[in-house]
């Protein structure tokens, strides 16, 4: 497949959106409703550069075979994962090889609890996000995968946006912009 | 009633750019994890058309005017608000009208619960005379005027389900409108943080009042 080809699959796909759009009113155009589309599966290819970045680019998983989105696509993930107890935590101090957090139970609120956590119970890709006041969601509950319920702790630290140059600047035309344009009425 | 599976997704319409949502892009503004990215599914990345899975948490869509971010993970519940945040902040240009914050709730039951249901909702009686041994299939309502503040329904449904077998699913769709006189941009993000954790309470409470009735 070529880009010429994923432009037209595109094409069908805005046309058979625009086919429901004639049916129903503009909100309903928030719905899990997926259209059957005709497309080839591909794969990411990255490739990390010397100063840290990396770039994307993209090829045929397999060429000329295509596969076709039918009704749900739950299918697709086969994991589910069902909480029975959520907090989000805040790193209040960091030991040698643990940290302390407070923890905001999500599921039961309540008052505050305060626990330790190893080091070792973190994903190692998030190792880096340990940090003074750094947020963190867990999660305990079932996983199901293929048919196997298991019992389960996950932690995953949040992920906010890089505050770059460009985000800043931004952000700052766009202040400007608003302030510049403000109406103060008496 | 426990629900068996609890779908979840949030949806921003307006004017998006497709071509920024991508799993790299996502990576670079550190939103995701770079290795998630490097193992991202990607089904199409087209000038008009974004779609993709994230290891096994995660399905994004974008177009040129919707954005779905997707999870049948209940830890990803947060990440989700995150990454939807996330992309606003980063794409100012973003032009947001209508969010859609929505929770499936799959549960299993048996054809004779549903039916059930669908009695106690819908009574088959007021059907006498119209239809043979009538059944009810879908069920729509809606509340056109939101108690929070916001412009913007919930409309719940209840249908069969296509995750759970023999199962019946009853989905809210909680939906804020954007003031048109506003920045949509801006109230979006702050919308995402002020309502999020209350639309999943009141969609466990209107699913489980619905359920509990069986």
């Amino acid at each position: 497949m070529n880009i010429l080809v994923l432009d037209e699959v595109t094409e069908d796909y805005e046309k058979s959106k625009d086919k429901r759009a004639t049916k129903h009113s503009a909100e309903d155009a928030i719905s899990f409703e997926s259209v059957d589309l005709p497309f080839s599966k591909i794969r990411p290819q990255f490739k990390f550069e010397e100063d840290n970045t990396f770039n994307e680019s993209i090829e045929p998983k397999q060429e000329g075979k295509t596969d076709t989105i039918v009704g749900s696509e739950i299918d697709s993930f086969h994991i589910t994962f069902n909480s029975l107890q959520k907090w989000k935590g805040y790193i209040e101090e960091i030991k040698e090889s643990s940290f302390c957090a407070r923890l905001d139970d999500i599921t039961n609120g309540g008052t505050d609890e305060f626990v330790e956590i190893d080091f070792k119970d973190i994903s190692p890709r998030d190792h880096k996000l340990i940090k003074l006041g750094a947020v963190f969601y867990w999660n305990i509950g079932y996983e199901e995968k293929r048919g196997q319920v298991s019992k389960k702790s996950i932690i995953r630290f949040q992920r906010v946006v890089k505050w770059d140059d460009k985000l800043l600047n931004d952000i700052g035309e766009r202040t400007n912009y608003i302030l510049n344009n403000l109406i103060i009425e008496d | 009633m426990e629900y068996k599976v609890l779908e979840f997704s949030t949806v921003l319409v307006g004017n998006i750019n497709p071509r920024k949502i991508t799993p790299y892009l996502l990576a670079k503004h550190s939103l995701i994890p770079d290795d998630e990215a490097k193992e991202s599914d990607i089904d199409v990345l087209a000038g008009n058309l974004s779609k993709f899975s994230l290891s096994d948490w995660g399905l994004i869509e974008a177009t040129k005017n919707r954005c779905m971010i997707k999870t049948l993970n209940d830890a990803s519940h947060e990440v989700i608000k995150d990454i939807g945040t996330g992309l606003l902040l980063v794409n100012q240009e973003f032009d947001i009208k209508y969010i859609g914050i929505n929770h499936i709730f799959h549960y299993e039951l048996n054809d004779r619960k549903f039916k059930e249901i669908g009695n106690l909702l819908a009574p088959f009686d007021r059907w006498d005379g119209i239809l043979n041994e009538p059944r009810m299939l879908n069920l729509e309502m809606i509340q056109n005027k939101r108690n929070d503040g916001n412009k913007g329904y919930i409309r719940t449904k209840i249908y069969p389900s296509e995750a759970v077998k023999q199962g019946a699913s009853i989905s809210i769709n909680d939906h804020f409108q954007i003031p048109k006189e506003t920045s949509g941009h801006e109230i979006a993000i702050n919308l995402f943080n002020d309502v999020w954790d209350d639309s999943k309470k009141r969609s466990i409470n209107i699913a489980n009042s619905i359920i509990n009735k069986i």
